[in-house]
Formats: structure tokens, C-alpha cells, sequence
């Protein structure tokens, strides 16, 4: 019988397992080789009938019981000790990486939260027109904001009393535009207002003291500025405004 | 389907019994129409099945991934198969030197007998071409009833059946050949 050397071939050319290349040679090799082609023939006479064959299902009882084997031995349903087992695993000991950055995002997140409750806090926010009116201004947040406003004025008096106008012009610019930025006249009402309302003299003395030379310096003027800063520092020293608010602030400490 | 079953080998193989389940699962039926077809009942193939995933989850840890585990498994069945064939072979030989008074006993007489005393030609007669077909799987050897069965029943390529086979695919063809040829001639002795 003859043989050759390529009939295996026959097995991947008729199943479509050749590359196109290696297929297009064994077309070719099929022309001439009688071996391959009646290899060829065989397998594609009996495979259609081959193809065609059905294999016989199993009982349906049979089949029930196998499975039920399988899934005992192998796929039992999971007790809460091992899904408890399986969460710990999973979040603690064997964290995915995700699992990871969410965690670690998550324990910023909460030292964040317990610093901001811890040590910050919020400076007394005055809107006693919609808040509360009066109340607020009345309460513990009110005596801060004068606490702040006379910590405030009398750095800016300080600030005048010690500045000369000939040298330091673009500071008493700057201390023009703290005064407004300060809201510093603002705060001058809030506290006449919670003064007039505790009857507290000393405060009213003071805050009228302060107000025209608040006004003064929100008001200054290129042209009158010698005159005008000289003016403020006479009255300042004069009414030993300075030393009152010094008082004050120092006994507040 | 190859890169979750790689996901679960490697869950199971870190302890996780759910994964081996799903795996289990997943090929169940394969390994069952593998196992019968290879055997030829039902019976048996269920018992080689459960054998076969019991070696599975026994090894997974030896299982090297160089092939895929579908590959792996198919491996097992086949081995586990042909390994029952000749255990079932040798268990004939004994009992047709013993007297046979159990019922077991007196099944597999009459099996051996089906399958390897009568003359080929006569049992065919009453077989319809089902039969045939399964009647001439029988008679070819191990490896080339795997290969055939492998390429015909399961759609295996030729590459993965010498896998599974561990064996050339030169081989595996030849095996595929000689197989088509023999079942072509017993067809045409049929007509």
C-alpha cells in the first residue's frame, strides 16, 4: 500500500486548522498524491455521518443524582462563619488594591472630619438682622466680636500713632485700605449697638473715641494728608485712647 | 471563558472552595459526556466524573497553567477513562475464571460478551447507525477512541487533542485517519 509522508495533513485540511499558506500547498500536493486524496475522501464521506450522531442523554434521576454529589462534595452553600471568614479575608488580610486606596481615602477622610471638629473653629459669624437680631448680639458670640473689634482698633491706632506721613505715605495707604477691608466701621456699629443695649459706659466712651478717627482714615485725602495724619496722632495721644484700649485688651487676656 | 477559568484556578488555588464550585460547575456536563463517551454508560461516567473533579481539587495545586484548565481537566477525564476501561477489562478476565453467582458479576459477564465475543457482523445487524458508530469507537484502541472521540464529539482542535493526549499531533492525526477509515469501512460492510 502506498504511503505519504504528508497524509496526516489530510486531517487539519479537511477540518480547516491549516494556515493559509500551508493549506494553499496542500491543495496543491492534493492534485498529485493519491494517497492524501483518498485519505481526504474517507473523511469526508463518513464525517457528515459522523457529525449526525447524537449521543444518548442521561437519565433525568441520574443526572439529578450526580449533581447533587458534585454539590456536596464541592459547591456546598456558604455558612455565615465562612462568609464572615471570607470578609475578613477579603478587607483585611487580603485587600485588593482598590480596596486598598478606598480604605486609605476613607481613613483620610475621617482624620479630616475629627481635626476639623477638634481644632478649628469658626469665627463668630454676625448676620444679627436674620439670625436672631439682638439675641446673637446679646449671646457669648456678640462679646467676642468686641473683644476682636477692640484687638483690632487698637492695633491700627498703634499703627497711625507711630507712622510719620513724610516717610511712610504708601503705609498709611495700606492702613486706609485695612480699615475698610477690617470692616472695622461695621464692627464699630455692631458694638455701639450691643453697648447702648448692656448699658456698658466705658465701651459707648470708647467706641465714640474711636469712630471719627476710623471715619478720618477712610476718608483721607492725597492732598490734606500731612495735616490730617498729624491731626489723628495728636488726638490719639491726647486722648490716651491707646492706653484705655491697652487696658482693656490686657485684662480680656 | 479561558481568562475567568485562569481567575478561578487561581481563587482555588488560594484556598477559595466557592471558585473550585463554580469551575466545578461550569465543565460538569463536559466531563460527564466525555466520561460516557469514552465508557459508554452513564453509570459508570457519573462514578469516573466525581473521580475526576476529586483528582482535580486534589492536584489544582500541581496544575501549572501551562495549559488551559479546560485542557487540564480533559486530560484527567480521558486518563480517568481509559484507566476504568482497563480496570473493567482485567475485572472481565477474572470473572470469566470464576463462577459467577452476584448480580454484578453476572452484569459484566454479559457485557464482555456484547461487546467482545460475537462477531461483529451479526451484532450489527439489528444496530442502527448510532450504534454503529459507538460500536466501532469500542473496538479502536485507547488513545485512537480518545483522539476520535476528542475531534468528532467534543470539537477539539488538533493541537489541544494531542494536549490532552500528551502526544504528537502527527499522532493524533494518524489516529483521526485510521479512525475515519475503519468507521467508513464498517459502514460500507453495512450496506
Amino acid at each position: 500500500m502506498k504511503k505519504c509522508h504528508k497524509n496526516h495533513l489530510v486531517v487539519d485540511y479537511f477540518f480547516d486548522e491549516l494556515v493559509e499558506k500551508d493549506k494553499e500547498q496542500f491543495r496543491k500536493h492534493l492534485d498529485c498524491c493519491e494517497v492524501c486524496s483518498a485519505s481526504l475522501a474517507a473523511l469526508s464521506e463518513t464525517a457528515p455521518i459522523i457529525k449526525e450522531y447524537k449521543r444518548q442523554l442521561p437519565d433525568k434521576k441520574l443526572m439529578r443524582l450526580y449533581k447533587t454529589k458534585l454539590k456536596e462534595k464541592f459547591y456546598r452553600p456558604l455558612s455565615i462563619s465562612s462568609i464572615a471568614d471570607k470578609l475578613f479575608r477579603s478587607l483585611i488580610i487580603k485587600p485588593s488594591i482598590p480596596l486598598r486606596l478606598a480604605e486609605a481615602g476613607a481613613l483620610i477622610l475621617i482624620g479630616v472630619i475629627i481635626g476639623r471638629m477638634t481644632f478649628w473653629k469658626s469665627s463668630p459669624n454676625i448676620d444679627y438682622q436674620t439670625n436672631g437680631g439682638y439675641e446673637i448680639l446679646l449671646s457669648s458670640d456678640g462679646k467676642t466680636l468686641v473683644d476682636n473689634y477692640l484687638l483690632e482698633a487698637e492695633m491700627l491706632l498703634l499703627d497711625v500713632s507711630n507712622l510719620n506721613p513724610l516717610e511712610d505715605e504708601q503705609v498709611l495707604i495700606n492702613l486706609k485700605q485695612l480699615a475698610m477691608y477690617r470692616s472695622l466701621l461695621q464692627k464699630t456699629l455692631l458694638c455701639r449697638e450691643r453697648a447702648e443695649k448692656l448699658d456698658d459706659e466705658k465701651l459707648l466712651t470708647l467706641i465714640d473715641q474711636i469712630e471719627p478717627i476710623l471715619l478720618d482714615l477712610c476718608n483721607l485725602e492725597q492732598e490734606t494728608l500731612d495735616e490730617t495724619v498729624s491731626e489723628l496722632r495728636f488726638q490719639i495721644r491726647e486722648s490716651h485712647l491707646l492706653f484705655e484700649l491697652k487696658t482693656m485688651n490686657q485684662e480680656k487676656i | 471563558m479561558i481568562n475567568s477559568d485562569a481567575k478561578l484556578v487561581e481563587k482555588a488555588k488560594m484556598g477559595d472552595d466557592r471558585a473550585f464550585g463554580k469551575l466545578v460547575r461550569q465543565y460538569q456536563n463536559k466531563v460527564l459526556y466525555l466520561a460516557y463517551d469514552l465508557i459508554g454508560n452513564y453509570v459508570d461516567a457519573q462514578d469516573v466524573a466525581q473521580n475526576v473533579f476529586m483528582r482535580a481539587f486534589k492536584s489544582l495545586s500541581m496544575f501549572q497553567e501551562k495549559s488551559s484548565f479546560s485542557t487540564w481537566l480533559y486530560r484527567i477525564t480521558t486518563n480517568a477513562a481509559i484507566d476504568f476501561q482497563r480496570s473493567r477489562k482485567r475485572k472481565h478476565a477474572i470473572s470469566l475464571n470464576q463462577p459467577t453467582s452476584d448480580k454484578n458479576g453476572d452484569r459484566d459477564l454479559i457485557d464482555f460478551l456484547e461487546t467482545k465475543d460475537m462477531p461483529f457482523d451479526k451484532r450489527i445487524e439489528n444496530l442502527d447507525m448510532k450504534d454503529l458508530i459507538e460500536e466501532t469507537a469500542k473496538q479502536l484502541p485507547p488513545q485512537q477512541r480518545a483522539a476520535f472521540i476528542l475531534k468528532f464529539f467534543h470539537d477539539k482542535k488538533t493541537d489541544e487533542i494531542a494536549e490532552i493526549l500528551d502526544c504528537d499531533p502527527v499522532t493524533v492525526r494518524g489516529h483521526i485517519l485510521r479512525a475515519t477509515t475503519k468507521l467508513r469501512d464498517q459502514l460500507k460492510e453495512e450496506k
